[in-house]
């Protein structure tokens, strides 16, 4: 079981349905990506789990607490989960220091909406745990997730005099807190129009964080930035994430952003969850053609199965059945999937090995995408690291240096 | 009121899979049921008059359809309505083609100078030429005045759409051979016509409608005939069948208006055409850009100050009657403007954040007033209140009733637009983050969406304050508003004792453009 778990789930939209018996277990402190195609419900899913949407059937659990099932649709104000919407979404009449200050208990009547005892994990209380009404109520549930901010927490506890003092001071320390974490410390006093989309996005995950969510969930928080300053900020941002050892789910349909933050991917295509593991897996033993064209480029080609090695173009290679059943009997068709990557370019030799001939080459600096004519008229694909780069028409050997994928036909 | 020209976003228009600022769930149950109760009210009085026009029964009906008197003031209405309208077009679009694409001295001075008419009532132009040329009468009167005081409806729309039309097509159109004029034909006005049309059909509205200058420059129109109808022989019946006429021939128009906002379909593109300078023909340009803000504004002002500086005015104003009636004006329309916020409210909610055949439905009802002349609302709440509610009937309840069923349509526009520009994002984020629908309304939604709320509330108390026929026909006893006064003493030709009254009415309209001026200008800073 994860710490949120998703059974069965399944939302329509009017006759349309966008999910469609979705299950999803997300461990705890992980960072899991959904990614699929624009269209395919990742957005719904994280609506759904947020409980901005209604569901028509299965249940949402988070940390044991059932917040969405049959009957059961907990307001997504006492979910205690983090958002981070697609466009930062800063409230405009705010500043800077107000927006990420927005979750944060202002007064004491404010308070139990937002601190419902054992809602959020943690929550502003636990950054001064036992001194407050609220901390102290919090207590007693496991706070391993606050380790990683034990340190921040530690200058502030010496101030408070009174609770309500104390939870004042806190708000002005945590606000001041998170713009430090996400480096915008000088910029507090500025308006959201003065912000770059950059900027934005980083205000609004301080905000999210403030109240300290169980669970934080990303909507394709990097789609609107440029593509320079998206790498940086996704790495910075999974950086923060695990820094604060928040469970969080982002939702992208960028599969190269999937990968390199994410610590699971579920790729989504058509309302159903189609693969859910870790990047590795997703990438390197993907349960379809589909995932794998979608996660990555490949290299496609037609094959008999014989004896753990497929017959193709390349050769007879090693290969891993990747169809439901056990593996075929020999001499069944199949369809061979290799990554680019998985090539290797060697000098003719009289081995039996694929002669090949350059065709094109899709440079792209740190490496390029060399397309080779093979005898049989076909063209593959493969990845060269730029130093070893061949020319166009050169005639060279390829070989395989990792097993193929063999999926049956008509998928 | 620049807010009347632009058309409210399209309600049917496809949209992408995840549109922007609105659910993809119905709406709940008890928004519907409010903003349906709040549009109800809108529906009150044409509801009231159909019913009491129908009961006479249908031969009855027919035959009084029929009479010459009745033929001759639809015809009259049609007549001064279509040309004005042809009028008006020719000349909006000639302006706003001059405002936009040639270079001229002061041009932002002159745009403003040009909607400068909308400003005036148009019972005070008709006020202002009578002070000027007392035996000032007829169709051409009527036509020239109506004109003038119409044609910034097209020159704005026309001018802002010219503005925004991709110039690329036309630039594309020279290259293919086409002359600038034909270029212009093949390219632009494709793009701007929809913009020219919706103008022109508002022009035309206000033409059906209009009652102050007609009456003022006698020319009998139905609005006046309704008037004369009501006031003279108490034939009510006859009252009310000519004010189902005038609502047909206004439900036509709307009906035309609502088909060709449809049309618009924006090409991408650059949108600024370079400006020609027009060397020493520019005196012709700017001439024929003032041509109606001096017929509309300067010459009727002009007249009114004139008149006011006599010492005859200023020796028989009867200040405490002025005081009087600056409060009463005041008062109704603060009244109204509230009141039709709050009833605008429900509406423009659910408008801006939903869709569907129910929620087009009830927001096509709250735009009824509209299409209603003042008139026709005067008259049939008359009606109602004698029959339904005859403890309020002479009280001010009605009179304001009556201005919130003629101007809510101002306030859900601009209020609807209000919130239809706060992203639903911002709500989605502040119920994450812990606040209850309610607060998440209050401290972001309605927050954010305040000017355009303001705007709706003055744009209300501005046509409140301005309007005419409704105030003659349901004002109490002993209560008079700027514009009955003045309406009353240029009746009687006494245009001196009338000229404190309009000059009045000027300046205490100007206090919520002003006030709304200053809205736009933070607004637009934010």
């Amino acid at each position: 079981m994860g710490w949120v778990t998703i059974e069965a789930l399944s939302v329509s939209y009017g006759d349309t349905r966008v999910l469609d018996d979705v299950s999803l277990h997300i461990p705890r402190g992980s960072l899991v990506a959904v990614l699929g195609p624009s269209g395919c419900g990742k957005t719904t899913l994280l609506r759904a789990v947020a409980g901005l949407l209604p569901v028509d059937s299965g249940t949402i659990t988070v940390g044991g607490r059932l917040v969405t099932g049959p009957g059961v649709l907990r307001a997504p104000e006492k979910r205690g989960m983090g958002w981070v919407p697609q466009d930062a979404s800063l409230f405009p009449h705010l500043s800077v220091g107000e927006n990420i200050g927005f979750g944060l208990p202002r007064s004491k009547q404010n308070d139990d909406l937002y601190c419902e005892p054992g809602e959020t994990s943690g929550g502003v209380g636990g950054l001064l745990a036992g001194l407050t009404r609220r901390g102290r109520a919090n207590r007693a549930r496991p706070v391993s997730v606050l380790a990683g901010t034990a340190a921040h927490a530690n200058p502030l506890t010496a101030v408070p005099i009174s609770p309500d003092r104390g939870r004042q001071t806190s708000r002005a320390a945590r606000i001041a807190e998170l713009a430090t974490l996400v480096g915008l410390a000088e910029l507090v006093d500025r308006a959201p129009s003065q912000l770059s989309g950059g900027q934005a996005q980083r205000v609004s995950l301080a905000r999210a964080l403030a109240p300290r969510p169980d669970l934080i969930l990303l909507d394709e928080p990097f789609a609107a930035l440029d593509p320079l300053l998206r790498s940086a900020l996704r790495t910075e941002v999974a950086a923060l994430l695990r820094g604060q050892h928040n469970t969080s789910v982002i939702v992208t349909h960028d599969q190269e952003e999937a990968l390199s933050l994410a610590d699971f991917v579920a790729v989504m295509r058509g309302g159903k969850i189609l693969q859910f593991g870790t990047p590795a897996d997703v990438y390197e033993r993907p349960v379809d053609p589909w995932v794998a064209g979608f996660v990555g480029d490949t290299v496609e080609l037609d094959g008999q199965w014989r004896d753990g090695r497929v017959e193709c173009a390349l050769g007879s290679l090693p290969a891993d059945w990747m169809g439901a059943a056990s593996a075929p009997a020999d001499g069944t068709p199949v369809f061979v999937l290799l990554r680019p990557e998985w090539l290797t370019l060697a000098m003719p030799s009289t081995e039996q090995q694929t002669d090949a001939v350059t065709t094109a080459i899709a440079y792209a600096g740190h490496d390029a995408l060399v397309s080779f004519a093979l005898p049989a008229g076909l063209i593959v694909r493969a990845r060269v690291a730029a130093p070893d780069l061949p020319r166009i028409g050169d005639r060279l050997t390829l070989g395989v240096r990792q097993n193929a994928l063999a999926y049956p036909l008509g998928e | 009121m620049t807010e009347l020209l632009i058309p409210p976003p399209e309600t049917d228009a496809p949209l992408p899979p995840r549109a922007p600022g609105r659910h993809r769930f119905g709406a709940p149950p008890w928004l519907l049921v409010l903003a349906a109760l709040c549009a109800a009210t809108a529906a009150i009085p044409l509801v009231y008059l159909v019913a009491r026009t129908t009961e006479a029964g249908l031969t009855e009906l027919l035959d009084t359809l029929m009479r010459q008197r009745v033929l001759q003031l639809t015809i009259n209405t049609v007549l001064l309505a279509s040309t004005v309208t042809l009028s008006c077009l020719v000349l909006g679009t000639v302006c706003a083609w001059v405002l936009t694409r040639i270079r001229l001295p002061l041009q932002r001075t002159l745009l403003l100078v040009s909607a400068l008419p909308l400003a005036v009532p148009s019972y005070l132009a008709a006020y202002g030429w009578l002070v000027w040329f007392p035996h000032l009468n007829g169709f051409w009167a009527s036509w020239f005045v109506m004109t003038v005081v119409c044609t910034p409806y097209v020159t704005l729309p026309v001018a802002a759409a010219l503005r925004g039309a991709s110039a690329d097509l036309e630039s594309v159109a020279r290259t293919l051979g086409r002359g600038p004029f034909r270029a212009f034909a093949a390219a632009t006005w494709p793009q701007i016509r929809p913009a020219a049309i919706a103008g022109a059909l508002l022009v035309c509205l206000y033409s059906l409608s209009d009652f102050g200058l007609v009456a003022m420059l006698r020319f009998q129109t139905l609005t006046w005939g309704i008037n004369a109808a009501y006031g003279a022989s108490f034939d009510r019946n006859q009252a009310a069948l000519l004010a189902l006429v005038l609502v047909v021939l206004a439900l036509v128009v709307v009906a035309g208006e609502r088909r060709s906002r449809r049309q618009v379909s924006s090409v991408p593109g650059r949108s600024t055409m370079p400006m020609r300078t027009p060397g020493r023909t520019w005196p012709v340009y700017v001439a024929l850009l003032l041509a109606a803000p001096l017929a509309g504004v300067v010459v009727p002002v002009v007249g009114l100050l004139s008149r006011l500086l006599e010492a005859e005015t200023l020796r028989a104003i009867d200040v405490s009657r002025l005081v009087e009636a600056i409060g009463a004006t005041l008062g109704l329309a603060l009244a109204a403007a509230v009141i039709a916020v709050f009833v605008a409210l429900p509406i423009a909610a659910l408008a801006a954040r939903y869709r569907g055949r129910l929620v087009a439905a009830i927001e096509a009802v709250g735009f009824l007033g509209h299409a209603l002349p003042g008139i026709v609302v005067g008259l049939s709440l008359v009606f109602f209140a004698l029959a339904a509610v005859p403890m309020f009937y002479q009280t001010s309840l009605v009179l304001v009733f009556a201005y919130v069923v003629l101007f809510m349509p101002r306030a859900i526009g601009s209020v609807r637009s209000g919130i239809a520009a706060v992203p639903t994002s911002l709500g989605d984020v502040s119920r994450m983050l812990g606040l209850s629908p309610f607060q998440a309304w209050w401290r972001v939604t309605a927050r954010l969406a305040l000017p355009g709320i303001a705007i709706g509330a003055l744009l209300v108390a501005i046509s409140a304050m301005k309007e005419l026929p409704a105030t003659l026909l349901l004002r109490p006893t002993g209560i008079s508003t700027l514009a009955t006064e003045l309406w009353s003493r240029t009746a009687l030709f006494e245009f001196g004792a009338a000229a404190p009254y309009a000059a009045a009415l000027v300046l205490v309209a100007m206090v919520p453009a002003v006030l709304l001026s200053g809205i736009r200008g933070t607004a637009r800073e934010n």
